[in-house]
């Protein structure tokens, strides 16, 4: 039995400006931040924009392959040079005056560059701002950070955990269609740590869809694990507990199945699991899961992964977008089946989505002010009961041997405040 | 005025009229009553284009795709006493507009087209408005009008969560 203490988050933390500029300066100006999957741009001139923090950013795909994520924001006087959601172009050209930059953000050409400019001006410095890049299970990652953890240090524990998500099946997964956003009411935080490891809110806020039949635990008893790291991200693990239950990864084709390719640790992480969610510090959250029934028309378990990333809009508003992935070598109608799950269970219209939205904007209306709004939100669930059953899997990260617990959400609270209180 | 007569250009209004009051009303039940029971709902995300004759609508993505049985299922959840984005009721409106009326097949299936703007309002968020082209599959079965097929090309490249809470 471990020690552990609660912890304290000041709820103005949750409404104040002061508060928001001070974790975009540090969360997210410092930490790698996910701003796509490799496969949104397999072409070189490929592009899509994204937010990263509060900068609007580019992801492009050089001639050479290489993968650039650059500041979406002319040297000259700042506009955007691109405003679609993705594309392929050659060049990124300023609609004020003209300057034009390569997909590796180059100054490539200046109008009046010769007549208008004198020999001093030096298009190779004028370059878009770039953000240091890296790439791991196909997840791409930028930091403004030029030195640093590297991605792979930052990953910490999560990294093994992200293989046996995204890496399972030797062919890989992909981005099915692409990426869409949505505006929502809340603080930020509030999103992420819900996908963090709240197994607690399952049978209040999604009772309906328990109700329904929909969820995977319809099909028996289950025993849940959540795992975090001291980077602050983390997992939660459901699996059906019957042995009578085949080994396998549920909710895909035999024919895929053939095609996993990962060690016993990893295969076992996924066997018999109903759902597993999680989150990379600080906003990519991500869930993989089997619902068991979608109505008449599509019956029958189809697992689906669905990566979301969180950005801040002001204290008060956040801003989702949200990915869904299949493996690659998955059958045409599998994924479409796939992705009609995603979209019915936890897409941004789907009922599962409209209760934690309904929650999140009420956590906002319940704030308060700085004289009554001031009590610490409560994050004690789980402390001194006792660990309970064995996971199937052995793996690294603090694993907690509870489903109901709050261990993952005071892991992310502490390491949110060491870098808050590190930037005073 | 479209190539179709005007009884059935009335018809076809005042069916579309009475449907917008029911699900206004939250009389869901009445409602599916209008469906097909092959009906299919969809909300395709918008994309915004450099040329502006491309379509403006993603051919993958979408933020709904439902079925009979699927809304069916999203309408016995709202009865329940649980379903906590339900409760309390939001207050709906539905102005529906611009009817155009394409003959598919003569007599049988239409393709209707028409503009519609949606108010929803429940506290603790603003009122919300949503404005978006309806394209419809009407057909008639034993001299009923029925809806086949529902697809809403919302006017947003990135609504809000609420924007996408109504049925439209």
């Amino acid at each position: 039995m471990t020690l552990e203490q609660s912890v304290n988050i000041p709820r103005s933390y949750y409404r104040d400006q002061g508060a928001l500029e001070r974790e975009l300066a540090t969360i997210f100006g410092e930490g790698w931040i996910f701003i796509g999957h490799e496969s949104e741009i397999p072409a070189a001139g490929d592009y899509v924009t994204r937010n990263m923090g509060a900068n609007p950013v580019i992801m492009s795909r050089t001639e050479d392959g290489e993968i650039h994520v650059m500041l979406n924001s002319c040297t000259h006087r700042g506009t955007q040079v691109c405003k679609l959601a993705y594309g392929n172009t050659t060049a990124f050209r300023c609609g004020y005056h003209g300057w034009v930059f390569g997909a590796d953000g180059d100054l490539k050409g200046v109008p009046g560059r010769r007549s208008l400019y004198g020999p001093e001006f030096d298009p190779s410095r004028l370059g878009l701002r770039q953000a240091r890049v890296a790439v791991r299970c196909g997840l791409v990652f930028a930091t403004w950070a030029q030195d640093g953890l590297s991605l792979e240090e930052s990953l910490g524990d999560m990294l093994w955990y992200l293989q046996g998500l995204l890496e399972l099946f030797s062919g890989g997964l992909e981005v099915h269609g692409g990426a869409h956003t949505v505006d929502v009411r809340g603080n930020w935080k509030i999103h992420v740590e819900n996908f963090a490891g709240d197994g607690y809110h399952l049978k209040t806020a999604h009772k309906t869809m328990f109700d329904l039949g929909v969820v995977g635990t319809q099909a028996g008893t289950v025993e849940g694990f959540v795992v975090n790291d001291p980077h602050g991200h983390s997992l939660r693990a459901q699996y059906l507990a019957d042995e009578g239950v085949p080994a396998v990864a549920p909710g895909y084709e035999d024919e895929l199945l053939a095609t996993i390719d990962a060690d016993e640790q990893h295969r076992r992480f996924r066997e018999r699991a109903t759902v597993i969610h999680g989150m990379v510090y600080p906003n990519l959250l991500f869930i993989t899961t089997a619902p068991l029934y979608f109505g008449t028309d599509a019956d029958g378990a189809v697992a689906f992964t669905q990566l979301r990333q969180i950005t801040p809009l002001d204290p008060h508003r956040h801003r989702v977008t949200y990915w869904t992935l299949v493996p690659k070598d998955a059958s045409p109608d599998w994924k479409r089946r796939s992705y009609l799950y995603s979209t019915r269970q936890h897409g941004a219209a789907s009922f599962f989505e409209a209760d934690d939205l309904e929650n999140f904007r009420r956590i906002d209306a319940g704030l308060g002010d700085s004289v009554a709004g001031v009590a610490p939100y409560n994050y004690e669930l789980g402390l001194d009961v006792g660990e309970r059953s064995t996971p199937p899997w052995t793996g690294p990260g603090r694993i907690v041997r509870q489903d109901l617990t709050e261990a993952n959400q005071r892991n992310l609270v502490k390491r949110y405040l060491e870098q808050m209180e590190a930037g005073r | 005025m479209s190539g179709v007569s005007i009884e059935l250009h009335r018809e076809i209004e005042q069916f579309l009229v009475d449907e917008a009051d029911l699900l206004d009303t939250h009389r869901q039940a009445e409602w599916l009553d209008l469906l097909h029971d092959d009906f299919s709902y969809r909300v395709p995300v918008p994309v915004a284009r450099e040329e502006p004759t491309q379509d403006h609508y993603d051919a993958v993505l979408e933020f709904a795709n439902e079925s009979k049985s699927f809304l069916s299922m999203r309408f016995q959840r709202a009865d329940s006493d649980f379903a906590w984005a339900e409760r309390p009721a939001a207050f709906v409106r539905h102005f529906v507009s611009n009817l155009r009326i394409d003959e598919l097949d003569p007599g049988r299936a239409w393709r209707v087209r028409t503009n519609v703007m949606v108010v929803r309002a429940r506290l603790p968020e603003s009122p919300v408005l949503a404005s978006a082209e309806r394209v419809d599959r009407i057909e008639r079965h034993d001299g009923r009008l029925l809806l086949r097929e529902r697809v809403v090309r919302l006017d947003t490249e990135r609504p809000n969560d609420s924007q996408l809470s109504s049925i439209f």
